[in-house]
């Protein structure tokens, strides 16, 4: 907890001031309550001195204070000062509390978080009542100059509020106080390169900030700026914004920008809405009072706003009633995106029905064989002379290794000595010609040989291609991935019911509680409980009798032991006055809370398995058609590589191999072999 | 060999997409090339773990700077890419172990490669993103080849594709590591990791707040460096 200021300020007449805890920080300064708490206004105290210049900007804010401006804003109601008649240091302005910062509103993520409810409607009414708040600081000749994400902020009724409303553009007669800041996503393309801001701004420069932010809105956060852009080189946002590349604009081609994938259209707009945001974001924009202004835009939506309607395939999809269909379901369909919180349930399939889908998917069964053992061949015959040859060869290398093994046993036996060595040299050589002399059959053995490998890694090839392809282990491994999906959603679906579970048990309870919620401390009659200490019970969070509980009370110092009892006999009092309505179920609003819990976690298990039963068809059909498609082509394969092994078989063997295979042929009758 | 990537690609691909359109925030890419050399062990490492646990948490309670800052983390001493481009409420604990040596510029050749990636993603899915930032940090010298990454660095700052910084811990060689980045590295005092990334997470979160662009804000790097 921050220091708390113990000097008190003064305001413009010369009252005191007292602040209490700090309630935020930023870089200029710190923002405090006002004592006693829960007054509607906080004080900002600035860092640093301020200039003259600025101290005199505040203090024709304060005077230009009217009920409007605080009604939509911040607005510095009164300066306060250090010491009577001192510089200004600080000022005081209405307390905005349970608002958001307006991208929680338009970045889908952070709305369906903060803001469960909001549905299209609630973001039309946003921009609207944005466009509201512009026209009413517009009207009173100021200018806001920083139009950012951060300082317009967003309640749960779609209400807007601005702040850090000092630094706004203020005139006074032929005065201009400037606004120095800006941030560049909402910066218009003509003032872009300026490096500071000490010059003139002007509405048409905020209506550019306006039109931005009532695109990001109307379009889910995307900056109207922001797309795919078909140059090679880097298309920071300024720079997009500078050469006016308007995504979705109907001159983007020219542009070189196309929208995002996953993004709407101008046409889920009205025309009339389309209009003003390409005239908001073309070079036509960029000239005196070129975009439209906050009161065109309050007209356009007001208009769609009236010209709504409810989806009938999902409750919470509200869309524009030109459009012929849901442009959020079709959206949601294609890309898996969850654009809003249903309010009724968690899930738009039926997992049963799902599942029977992939029951259904016919299973491709095994794969229907194909080897080269299923085609016997004859080998080709060999060419005449050939065929002598080969036995010629055979023979020769038979008679090599009958000389070679003698001369082991000579060796071996030491028969070979030094007057051998001339006869022994003579009988390698002879050896050495044997073996090495190619004989007729050598280029057709390589023929062969060549063919037979192609066909061996022809089939090679083409066998794995089968397997990939026309095999089942493609189908069975979508099946396994498709059960897996299935558990998890199962495991979400049980979570949430067991909460609809806890949720009615709980509704004595709940309804209990919510009874107690009502009752104010206020209406207290233990005599001891005085309106001071009432209010310091509210002070630290005691409202209602749902909040009296000895753990909360224990920790007050103006409580003794009867007092705390005595209040606690009140609720106990009051309890007895609750009577438990079992017609009344469980509440709407509890449901949804637990709806927006588990929906967000169910929703990509629910698309990951729609789009895996279609797969799993794909997959089907591509193996079903792969099977009649590849085969010819496998089998050519097997047939070749069965040939070519057949055709390579008379030249492959050794010798012994061959005098083996003669015995064998007189002992087994002859057998095809490989 | 299943052959089925034709397939995979398209399946695989809008799931990027529709975190982007969930989430379509201008990104603020930081890549963080980290050293688990065994020179580490011990008390740096476990620094410098606290020091990533904490920036995550800095980023997570910051409301824009969660939708708009990606970091990825990539370990080197083997290089190992711990984690890809997320916004920090995909915050993964990185638990980094220092074992092995100190392959630099394997590590920065990936490290630019992952920066491209990423961008072509960003792209084809139509999201504004500031200059990525690279941080280098290391207490050694590299033990491979690290020439090409320099160069790879040069290039990439020249063309405003990134902006490198290297930050030397202990006996780091400042000498390389200048010969290595453009800009000029700074040396940490001592362990103080976590100053280091507090100070990271705030600059990041004013660039989060500035605009896409190619302009380089950063706070002089105060409390943690030897300057």
């Amino acid at each position: 907890m921050a220091s708390v200021p113990l000097k008190p300020f003064f305001d413009s007449s010369g009252n005191r001031i007292h602040l209490g805890k700090k309630i935020g920080s930023g870089g200029e300064g710190d923002v405090f309550e006002i004592l006693p708490a829960h007054s509607n206004v906080v004080a900002k105290i600035y860092h640093k001195p301020l200039e003259e210049s600025k101290q005199e900007k505040l203090r024709l804010m304060t005077r230009g204070c009217n009920e409007e401006l605080k009604s939509i804003s911040a607005w510095p109601t009164d300066v306060l000062h250090a010491r009577e008649g001192g510089p200004v240091v600080g000022f005081l302005m209405p307390k905005i509390s349970d608002y958001e910062p307006v991208h929680k509103v338009y970045g889908p993520t952070h709305r369906k978080e903060h803001f469960p409810h909001a549905d299209y409607r609630f973001l039309v009414r946003a921009a609207k009542n944005l466009a509201a708040a512009f026209f009413v600081i517009h009207k009173f000749g100021y200018v806001i100059g920083d139009v950012n994400e951060g300082n317009i902020l967003v309640n749960n009724e779609a209400c807007v509020r601005l702040i850090d409303c000092d630094s706004f553009q203020v005139r006074a007669g032929d005065r201009l106080y400037y606004c120095e800041v800006g941030v560049a996503q909402f910066t218009p393309p003509e003032i872009l390169s300026t490096k500071h801001f000490k010059m003139e701004r002007t509405a048409n420069h905020d209506n550019f900030g306006l039109s931005i932010l009532s695109f990001q809105l109307l379009f889910f956060g995307r900056h109207p700026y922001s797309g795919v852009y078909s140059g090679t080189e880097d298309m920071p946002l300024e720079k997009s914004i500078a050469e006016f590349r308007f995504a979705y604009g109907k001159n983007s081609a020219r542009k070189s920008i196309a929208p995002p994938p996953n993004s709407v259209g101008l046409s889920v707009v009205p025309a009339q809405v389309a209009g003003l945001l390409e005239s908001a974001f073309s070079e036509a924009g960029a000239r005196p009072e070129g975009r439209p202004g906050a009161g065109e835009w309050w007209d356009a939506l007001e208009s769609l706003e009236s010209r709504m309607r409810r989806c009938s395939a999902d409750s919470v999809h509200t869309y524009y009633s030109g459009l012929s269909a849901c442009p959020w379901c079709r959206l949601e369909e294609t890309s898996g995106l969850l654009l809003f919180l249903s309010v009724d349930r968690i899930t738009k399939i039926d997992l049963q029905r799902e599942w029977q889908k992939v029951e259904a998917i016919a299973r491709p069964g095994p794969i229907p064989l194909v080897s080269p053992s299923n085609f016997l061949h004859r080998a080709t015959p060999l060419p005449p002379g050939i065929g002598r040859a080969i036995d010629m060869r055979n023979f020769r290398q038979f008679m090599g290794i009958s000389i070679i093994a003698i001369l082991a046993v000579l060796v071996l036996f030491g028969a070979i000595t030094e007057e051998f060595t001339v006869p022994f040299l003579t009988v390698v050589v002879i050896v050495a010609v044997l073996f090495l002399y190619p004989g007729a059959a050598a280029a057709e053995k390589r023929r062969r040989r060549g063919n037979l490998e192609s066909a061996r890694y022809l089939w090679d090839l083409w066998n794995r291609k089968w397997i990939a392809e026309a095999g089942d282990a493609a189908f069975f491994a979508q099946v396994n991935q498709l059960r897996e999906l299935k558990g998890k959603y199962e495991k979400i679906d049980r979570e949430y019911r067991a909460g609809l579970l806890t949720l009615e048990r709980s509704i004595k309870d709940r309804q209990q509680k919510k009874f107690l919620e009502r009752i104010s401390i206020d209406t207290c009659t233990v005599p001891r409980v005085t309106g001071g200490l009432k209010s310091i019970l509210k002070s630290v969070g005691i409202a209602t009798a749902a909040d009296v509980t000895r753990n909360r009370l224990l920790g007050i110092p103006q409580l003794d032991n009867t007092l705390t009892n005595e209040l606690l006999a009140w609720r106990e009092k009051m309890e007895r006055n609750f009577l438990f309505d079992p017609t009344q179920g469980v509440d709407r609003a509890d449901v949804q809370a637990l709806i927006h819990r588990y929906q967000p976690l169910l929703k990509p298990v629910e698309r990951d398995l729609v789009q895996g039963i279609q797969r799993l068809q794909r997959i089907q059909g591509d193996i079903v058609k792969k099977r009649t498609t590849l085969r010819p082509a496998v089998e050519k394969r097997a047939r070749e590589l069965a040939q070519a092994e057949v055709d390579y078989e008379v030249f492959s063997r050794t010798p012994e191999e061959l005098i083996a295979r003669e015995i064998e042929g007189f002992i087994f009758p002859r057998r095809k072999s490989r | 060999m299943i052959d089925d990537t034709d397939d995979m690609l398209p399946d695989q691909q809008p799931l990027g997409a529709v975190t982007f359109a969930e989430n379509p925030e201008p990104r603020c890419p930081c890549l963080l090339l980290l050293d688990t050399s065994g020179s580490m062990a011990g008390q740096p490492i476990t620094e410098l773990n606290a020091g990533i646990r904490e920036f995550y948490n800095e980023l997570q309670n910051d409301s824009l700077a969660i939708k708009r800052v990606e970091v990825a983390l990539m370990s080197f001493g083997p290089v190992r890419l711990i984690s890809e481009f997320n916004t920090a409420d995909c915050f993964f604990d990185p638990q980094l172990v220092a074992d092995g040596d100190t392959p630099m510029g394997e590590t920065i050749r990936k490290g630019i490669d992952l920066i491209k990636t990423r961008k072509e993603q960003y792209r084809a899915n139509g999201i504004s993103f500031y200059r990525p930032w690279i941080f280098l940090i290391t207490d050694g010298a590299p033990t491979d080849e690290w020439q090409s990454a320099a160069a790879m660095v040069r290039e990439g700052e020249s063309a405003k594709s990134f902006a490198f910084f290297a930050i030397g811990v202990h006996k780091a060689d400042m000498k390389i590591l200048k010969q290595i980045s453009v800009r000029e590295p700074v040396k940490l005092q001592g362990l103080k990791f976590r100053e280091f990334f507090q100070w990271l997470s705030n600059s990041m979160k004013s660039a989060s707040r500035s605009n896409p662009g190619d302009r380089i804000q950063l706070s002089p790097p105060l409390g943690w460096s030897e300057i």
